[in-house]
């Protein structure tokens, strides 16, 4: 049980995505910096950017990424050029999970970017896609309509994501724009099971169910309840997922509401990603106002936070997110999550 | 509709096969060798008491290539049989109802023999008609077929002329180490003639042998000195073998390689997936009936038979495992010692085995490796920490004041800590970390808390910049004057301080951000040692600069023995701080 490098890396490789593995790979980083031996700092930096995106702490692999960037801009040859512009890739996309950093900046790192896959011989395929999931984001459907069209016109190449993704994404943003028929067209490879991954069908599935309840589809999107929840149930790092159980479950069946909220309120509190956590923490403010006293009483809470403080932390970002995107997206976005449950909830729970 | 043929070439099929299906040229004397067994083997299915027979032989001469050549009396083949079967890539004689008889299922096990020969003579005759059958094949696919007029006896032989190249391959040590090395084991009798015919047969596989013998077998086979042998039985694969254990730790994540006869007939001795995943401190060799090798045969399909078999498999070993606690808890010891990673994995998966391994288990704790009962000797609370920075900065206080503590940052171990109760129900397993471990000293009186407040009030000064805070308490090693803490939040702070150091300005500026907006920066802190000597003198001095250098002086030590990166500031604070004293020193 010697904590060098090798063990310990050997340790990591063979931990699965999570706590654990980035504890290892963190501990190998120390130790390989106390040794200054580059090639090993970058090597379990890498490793940890990887870790760490799958593992739901994109903070993490934003700094371990900078820090080699830093390192390969001054010797190239240390790293392979594709993995380094792929993983560039995830960051920037991890990035939009962090409102609270400034809008400007965020942009910035967009524009370097597109830069870095241009001089590297890449289209701007996946620079179209991100600056749409950004429009989607700041809740501008113009822009999202404006970008969706460059994106799809762009031919991909090695940088884009996967067919899976590609179609998810496509997908999400239709529905983002109103037009479910055309989504569920696009999903059909998806839908029948011919296009999976890492992450699809999982989200998918779950981008679908508020949309179909708006179409008046229970049934279908109880199907697609189920089979997400049986994807992505005791598994780490697909939150996001998660709170859109919780959102379906808050309007059509409140004890498995419940249980969600129990089981991942946890992983919301102490995940790092601030997008993430002001979104579980809006769809648990709605739940909990949903609930009668009787049933506040029967649910299990953490015992050091109240849902008075997750309110007030959820108040704090949207506050924080709007001054930072020069916007009131965020302050609204509570409301009108609570209003859009209670609205599903008369004809649905 | 008409129907069209591909026109395959077989020059270009050759060469995929020899390049890309098999991983040695060698295998065409294991194909060789597996023709002339379906062929005995299908002969004693009309005529049971026939005694089967494959003999080798090599011709050499000093102006030609030498020339392999292998007979065997099995059921040979007719005329049309040769048309349909050795003209056709794919095709096996092979009848489909009875394969599992067979060890071939692929006609193509014939065509390696064109990667060391560039012409396949065949002689044959039929035990269902009197013919003699020459068939000669080249490996652009075209062949010619002649009825001899000499007779022959029912059976089949093969001339195999090396290719420029190949003569390595074609030399008596070599063939009979081959055929040895793939058939030894096989139930008819294999002869090598030379001066005097050479029985390369084996007297008996391992598996047929009692453990001693098996033991010894696999000792001397593979050099080794293994701890014990398991016997290894599987229904549903018709499987039999033995496991040996390694007398080595081996990495969790090395291929585990073993050694698999099928139907007798060495499919390969690096065959994966054959055994669990946990089962990686075993290495086995086994004879299995019922399993479907790929085409290239040297691994199987992995389909749901093969789930099953690993299973069973993996029950014989687990069932040795059970027995040997009580049978021989010496070897048990012995193995744990060595193979921990795998029982831990193993513990992990099954609620029986965890109760059986949990106290022979070691995990790395702040007295050293100790087993769960050693632990559980000490104290019914069980500490452990779930990172290895939380455990490096306990470890050093925690050795000094005798308590023992866990580190839990390796595979699996803090899943199976969490279970203990449920085997141990008087324990109580305690997460811990620096802070609420560095509650547990005590706090200075009132009388002594006046004493320190003003170098507590310097030191926080001179630490605000590093994101740190001071504080003095009692506690042991009195040898150590400082100890640094930190929570898991402040030490991400630390690495984003480390980081911006190096990045671009641009992400710099991001992970600013990404700290700035957290709700509150946690600091780290550090704790001054009341009860040490310097620090005791440190406080009643008077002479603010030199505390301020005592305080950074401290701060970089204790840094150091916690084994942490420094930054660019506390470098140069290192070098100040030991110039300062110098001169200090010299001044005086």
């Amino acid at each position: 049980m010697e904590n060098t490098f090798d063990e310990l890396m050997d340790q990591a490789y063979l931990a699965p995505n999570g706590r654990v593995k980035i504890g290892l790979l963190e501990e190998a980083i120390r130790y390989a910096d106390i040794h200054l031996d580059v090639d090993a700092q970058f090597e379990a930096r890498m490793e940890l950017v990887d870790t760490a995106i799958f593992s739901g702490h994109g903070e993490k692999a934003i700094v371990a990424f900078a820090w080699c960037l830093a390192q390969y801009d001054k010797d190239p040859d240390i790293w392979n050029e594709h993995q380094m512009m792929w993983n560039y890739k995830w960051v920037v996309d991890r990035l939009l999970l962090f409102p609270d950093i400034e809008l400007a900046k965020v942009e910035e790192m967009m524009e370097d970017l597109k830069k870095r896959f241009m001089q590297t011989g890449h289209g701007p395929h996946f620079y179209y896609f991100m600056k749409q999931e950004l429009a989607m984001l700041l809740d501008k459907p113009k822009e999202v309509e404006h970008y969706y069209a460059k994106w799809i016109k762009e031919p991909s190449d090695s940088l884009s994501d996967c067919h899976a993704c590609t179609l998810a994404n496509q997908t999400k943003a239709l529905l983002y724009l109103g037009k479910l028929d055309e989504a569920l067209a696009v999903a059909q490879p998806i839908l029948e099971g011919r296009a999976s991954c890492h992450s699809v069908p999982h989200r998918t599935y779950g981008d679908l169910l508020l949309p179909l309840l708006h179409a008046n589809h229970k049934a279908e999107a109880e199907k697609y309840f189920q089979k997400c929840y049986e994807l992505v149930y005791n598994q780490t790092g697909f939150l996001e997922i998660i709170i859109q159980l919780f959102q379906y479950t808050t309007i059509t069946n409140t004890p498995k509401a419940i249980s969600l909220f129990e089981n991942f309120l946890p992983e919301a509190l102490d995940s790092d990603e601030s997008l993430i956590k002001y979104n579980f923490y809006a769809v648990a403010t709605a739940f909990w106002n949903m609930l009668d006293d009787q049933d506040k009483k029967a649910v299990r809470q953490p015992e050091l936070n109240t849902i008075e403080d997750i309110k007030q932390e959820m108040n704090r970002l949207a506050h924080l997110f709007d001054q930072q995107n020069q916007t009131d997206v965020y302050t609204k976005r509570i409301n009108h999550v609570q209003s859009e449950i209670n609205e599903l909830r008369q004809t649905f729970s | 509709m008409d129907q069209f043929h591909f026109k395959v070439n077989l020059k270009g099929m050759i060469d995929l096969l020899s390049n890309h299906l098999y991983s040695t040229p060698q295998v065409f004397v294991r194909e060789l060798i597996q023709n002339a067994v379906d062929a005995v083997t299908a002969r004693q299915k009309v005529d049971p008491v026939h005694m089967g027979q494959i003999g080798l032989e090599l011709f050499t001469s000093d102006n030609a290539s030498p020339t392999l050549y292998i007979e065997d009396n099995g059921i040979g083949l007719t005329e049309q049989e040769v048309h349909q079967f050795l003209a056709q890539i794919g095709q096996t004689s092979k009848n489909k109802e009875d394969t599992q008889d067979f060890i071939g299922r692929f006609g193509v096990g014939l065509l390696s023999c064109f990667i060391v020969s560039d012409e396949i003579v065949l002689l044959t005759r039929s035990s269902k008609e009197p013919k003699t059958i020459e068939w000669r094949g080249k490996p652009d696919g075209s062949y010619t077929i002649q009825i001899l007029e000499q007779e022959m006896e029912v059976g089949t032989k093969i001339y195999l002329q090396s290719k420029r190249g190949f003569e390595s391959y074609f030399t008596k040590a070599r063939i009979q180490e081959l055929v040895k090395h793939y058939g030894e084991f096989l139930p008819y009798p294999i002869q090598f003639y030379d001066d005097q015919p050479i029985q390369l047969n084996a007297i008996r596989a391992p598996w047929d042998m009692n453990l001693e013998e098996a033991l010894h077998y696999g000792n001397n086979k593979m050099q080794m000195n293994y701890l014990d042998v398991i016997p290894l039985y599987s229904l549903s694969g018709d499987a039999n073998g033995v496991a040996y254990i390694l007398p080595y730790s081996i990495r969790i994540n090395a291929k585990k390689q073993h050694r698999v006869y099928v139907k007798q007939m060495l499919l390969s001795e690096k065959v994966e997936g054959i055994l669990p995943d946990w089962a990686f401190f075993v290495t086995s060799i086994l004879n299995v009936n019922e399993l479907k090798p790929t085409a290239s045969r040297e691994e199987f399909s992995n389909d749901k038979r093969l789930k099953k078999v690993q299973k069973e498999l993996g029950e014989c070993i687990k069932r040795y495992l059970v027995q040997l606690t009580k049978t021989n808890p010496e070897l048990f010891k012995k193995i744990i010692q060595i193979h921990y990673e795998s029982l831990k994995f193993l513990a992990q998966e099954d609620d029986e085995l965890y109760a059986l391994f949990i106290d022979w288990l070691p995990f790395h704790t702040s007295f050293g490796r100790l087993t769960m009962k050693e632990i559980r000797d000490q104290s019914k609370t069980i500490l452990y920490t779930s990172n290895m920075d939380e455990f490096r900065q306990i470890n050093q206080i925690a050795k000094a004041q005798s308590i023992c503590i866990i580190n839990g940052a390796y595979v699996h171990d803090t899943e199976l800590l969490q279970r203990l109760t449920s085997v141990f129900p008087e324990c109580q397993v305690k997460h811990i970390n620096p802070n609420s471990f560095m509650y547990q000293f005590t706090d200075l009186d009132l009388a002594d808390r006046r004493k320190t407040y003003d170098f507590i009030q310097i030191a926080n000064q001179v630490l605000q910049p590093y994101q740190c805070s001071a504080e003095m308490r009692n506690f042991q090693p009195e040898d150590l004057p400082a100890l640094y803490t930190t929570s898991e939040e402040a030490l991400f702070l630390r690495t984003t301080e480390q980081t911006k150091e190096e990045a671009n300005d641009l992400f710099s500026s991001i992970i600013s951000q990404l700290t700035s907006s957290k709700v509150k920066p946690s600091y780290a802190q550090l704790s001054f040692n009341f009860q040490n000597p310097t620090i005791q003198k440190a406080i009643q001095s008077t002479d603010t600069k030199l505390i301020q250098l005592i305080v950074e002086m401290l701060y970089v030590q204790a840094l150091l023995l916690g084994s942490y990166p420094l930054k660019k500031q506390e470098f140069h604070l290192l070098n100040k701080g030991l110039i300062s004293f110098m001169e200090r020193g010299l001044g005086e």
